[in-house]
């Protein structure tokens, strides 16, 4: 049987943080299984945890305790350059600020192809091939690759982040915030084309988020993050629909809809009663 | 009471001129709460800055301005500081860049309504303890004491609110005021800018690129693109029937509301 | 192409950039504009005022002063040439270092950098020309090691601030090595700030290898350098002949002038790590 591209147990982190916060439990035993093909969001708002889960998944930060699977391979720690130019061959990820994912004063082109260089032995002429081919897929124009992110829009700019991406052909991509700088029709097209591309590639997202909108349209299953521990799980319809944390509720409440007003009693109540739990 | 007829604007960069509104026309009634939807680069702030004459420099403005009568373009000086102090008050996006960092909020505020309305300094410091509690803060002291560093960002959003509101302004200029913020934060938020708006009988401009959060708040709504207004009307009559295809557009770009109809909470 | 200099630099701007222009000129092509010879003089010519064989007259030695200013810009350019290239290289190096390593290495190279930053410019150098001698070499060599810390401290904090922009994370997450991601992606990034941080750099450096020179701890006569005649000059000065001191002075003031002017303009004083 072949195993869950994430499976991730008891995931514990603590960061120092600062004289008068003292420390920080940014994730306190964490387990999360994503399933191939899927896209599982992890929705939280600032300081749940949500960030440092994906850092720690692809290897920018290590955990204090706990185990990482990627692919069926535990990933340790702290990654060395072998370590990681194996892992990112199975995970990848696409940051949310498309203005400082890219280096400003090279072509977009650069980037594409250094992955190309590293996880296939294709000469300069096959990789300028594959780099156009890589641009059609994200639906951008070859005479994009010449461009420099600064005469690129945010959208662009954030295709061509998805498009190193997929160079590297991973299964998994670690989606975070990548599209919360964009404008809402932006977002939208963004978002198509991420759905496209993991139907057309079976393709598994991690998709980390604050937005429930976003995780509405792109999500098959949702964890809700809270201080570091995963307050409730479940397929998107379930949750959104009927959420049963009164967390999942507040953030559900909060979110704005036709017909929402901001209501301060409603508000607290929910804020009380998952304070409470 | 504010009337914007007109109003084009070109910012002058590198030898460039670079158009970025094009005939807005805009009204704020009395006690009106109007909303800008747009999405980056549409025009919306800096419709919002011309008002307060805040537009970049070496921008050219013309058209009309009329606040209570009086064209805001042709102040300078003495009147126009006085709109600025007395009639019309902003927020912005970011808090932290309108505190500063060295000085406790308390000092804010208090300098604020000393120096802009001339309140005895003793005054001052009772009512910014009230303004504080109006923005739903409960221990009040400790965040009068507090620097802008400790308190979250949502915290610091209530202060400068407490001081937009400080002077009863007739019209508040709001920038985005909850784009940096936590969902649940900005829910809270912009019901608590609601009750001040309607308890003080404030007008609003609100610029958001969040047509659904302006909807909340707004009994009109401008949407705004390429330095165009290209569908004004009420929030109801956009969302069912929006007459341009941007506004169809926007519509699309969000899906169907999530099937949540409240909580138990919600319907008690 | 001009206009964009004329618009990022202003009208002062360019006034410096024409100076700085007219003493690279005069540095390159001495031998052959200079009318005398700036190291031979005949007693019989001493101390003679502007005329159309001296332009600028002569001094104590007989020697022309206009020649002598010509090839002064040599030595006075080379100097804090040497110190600059120095600098810069080192100093980037050690900054990119640090980032790239953190930890250990970061607080150990720190550690280093503060102790030379306890050293006086000047002392440092005097200390180094006491050991190995009095040159221009020495001088430029020993100012280069006291100016490192400023530079590295700059670009350490910038090259960190970039170190974790998605950018450079990105492909450190390929499993792509240190030092191609900081020469090809940090490097360029930081470039400008470098390049900022040597002009202004190149003032300091021309000021104090100057008064080196004025100290007889620099250049050796009887090269021509505008510390040097400084110095030299100072004697005739109290002959009630000024022109000789006051003429390298007027050029160091000027050139340091543009060239702190243009730095200013390109990034200010906060590029090369200086207060004022």
């Amino acid at each position: 049987m072949m195993s869950s591209p994430i499976v991730v147990k008891h995931l514990t982190k603590t960061f120092r943080g600062t004289r008068s916060s003292g420390p920080v439990l940014a994730l306190d035993a964490v387990n999360l299984i994503v399933e191939k093909g899927t896209c599982m969001a992890v929705v939280g708002e600032s300081g749940s945890g949500k960030t440092t889960l994906g850092r720690i998944i692809v290897g920018l930060e290590s955990a204090d305790s706990g185990t990482v699977a990627v692919g069926g391979r535990l990933v340790s720690g702290r990654a060395t350059r072998r370590e990681r130019q194996r892992r990112s061959s199975q995970i990848q990820m696409v940051f949310q600020d498309p203005q400082s994912s890219l280096n400003r004063r090279l072509p977009v082109r650069v980037a594409i192809d250094e992955v190309l260089r590293i996880h296939s032995t294709l000469g300069a002429g096959p990789r300028a091939e594959r780099c156009t081919e890589l641009f059609e897929q994200v639906g951008l124009e070859a005479r994009h690759l010449d461009a420099l992110p600064s005469e690129l829009s945010g959208g662009q700019r954030q295709r061509v982040a998805i498009a190193r991406a997929l160079a590297a052909s991973p299964s998994v991509i670690v989606l975070d915030e990548s599209v919360a700088a964009l404008d809402v029709t932006v977002q939208a097209q963004i978002l198509d084309l991420l759905t496209r591309l993991r139907q057309e590639q079976g393709l598994t997202y991690l998709f980390i988020t604050h937005d429930l909108t976003v995780v509405q349209q792109i999500a098959d299953n949702v964890v809700v993050m809270r201080k570091g521990a995963i307050v409730e799980r479940g397929p998107t319809a379930d949750v959104l629909g009927a959420p049963q944390h009164p967390y999942t509720q507040l953030l559900l409440e909060c979110a704005p809809r036709p017909g929402w007003k901001p209501q301060r009693g409603v508000i607290r109540a929910l804020r009380d009663e998952s304070e409470k739990l | 009471m504010l009337r914007i007829e007109n109003l084009s604007l070109t910012i002058r960069a590198q030898r460039e001129e670079i158009p970025v509104l094009h005939s807005v026309n805009l009204t704020v009634g009395r006690g009106e709460s109007v909303g800008i939807v747009g999405e980056s680069g549409s025009g919306k702030s800096m419709t919002l800055r011309s008002i307060l004459r805040i537009e970049p420099d070496g921008s050219t403005v013309t058209g009309r301005i009329t606040f209570d009568g009086t064209n805001v373009l042709e102040l300078s000086g003495e009147p126009l500081r006085r709109l600025r102090s007395h009639e019309i008050a902003m927020i912005a996006q970011n808090p932290h860049a309108v505190l500063n960092p060295v000085l406790a909020v308390g000092r804010y505020l208090v300098e604020g309504m000393h120096d802009a309305q001339g309140m005895p300094t003793r005054a001052a410091k009772l009512r910014a303890g009230e303004l504080l509690e109006q923005v739903g803060i409960d221990d009040v002291d400790r965040v009068l004491r507090s620097y802008p560093h400790q308190l979250s960002g949502g915290m610091l959003q209530r202060v400068v609110i407490a001081g937009a509101i400080a002077g009863n302004p007739k019209l508040l200029l709001a920038d985005e005021p909850t784009t940096a913020l936590d969902v649940t934060t900005q829910a809270e938020v912009m019901a608590i800018l609601d009750d001040c708006r309607r308890e003080l009988g404030m007008a609003m401009l609100f610029v958001t690129h969040d047509l659904d959060l302006a909807a909340a708040v707004c009994d009109r709504i401008s949407v705004m693109k390429d330095g165009v207004v290209v569908e004004d009307g009420v929030p109801d009559q956009l969302r069912d029937n929006p007459r341009h295809p941007y506004t169809r557009e926007l519509m699309a770009s969000r899906p169907a509301s999530i099937a949540w109809h409240g909580s138990k909470g919600a319907t008690a | 192409m001009m206009a964009r200099i004329f618009d990022r630099m202003g009208v002062l701007g360019c006034i410096a950039i024409g100076f700085i222009g007219i003493v690279l000129l005069a540095a390159l092509f001495a031998p052959w504009i200079a009318p005398f010879d700036p190291t031979v003089g005949s007693v019989t010519q001493r101390y003679l005022g502007s005329s159309a064989v001296h332009l600028l007259g002569t001094d104590q030695a007989g020697r022309d002063i206009f020649s002598r200013l010509l090839w002064g810009a040599r030595s006075s350019l080379t100097g804090p040439i040497i110190v600059v290239v120095v600098t810069a290289i080192f100093g980037t190096g050690i900054a990119l270092i640090a980032v790239w390593w953190g930890g250990l290495v970061d607080a150990g190279l720190s550690r280093v950098l503060d102790l030379l930053f306890a050293f006086p410019n000047l002392l440092l150098a005097m200390l180094a020309i006491a050991v190995f001698g009095p040159s221009l070499t020495t001088a430029a060599l020993a100012l280069a090691i006291a100016y490192i810390p400023y530079t590295a401290r700059v670009i350490r904090s910038q090259a960190m601030r970039e170190r974790n922009l998605p950018y450079i994370r990105s492909p450190q997450l390929q499993g792509i090595s240190g030092t191609v991601i900081t020469m090809r992606h940090l490097m360029p990034n930081i470039a400008p700030l470098i390049i900022t941080g040597a002009t202004i750099n190149f003032g300091f450096a021309m000021i104090e290898l100057a008064a080196l020179s004025f100290l007889g701890l620099g250049v050796q006569p009887p090269e021509a350098d505008w510390g040097l005649m400084i110095s030299n000059g100072q004697q005739s000065l109290l002959n009630g002949y000024p022109a000789e001191s006051i003429l390298a002075g007027l050029c160091i003031v000027i050139t340091v002038a543009s060239l702190g002017y243009v730095g200013e303009r390109l990034g200010g004083r906060a590029a090369a790590g200086r207060k004022a």
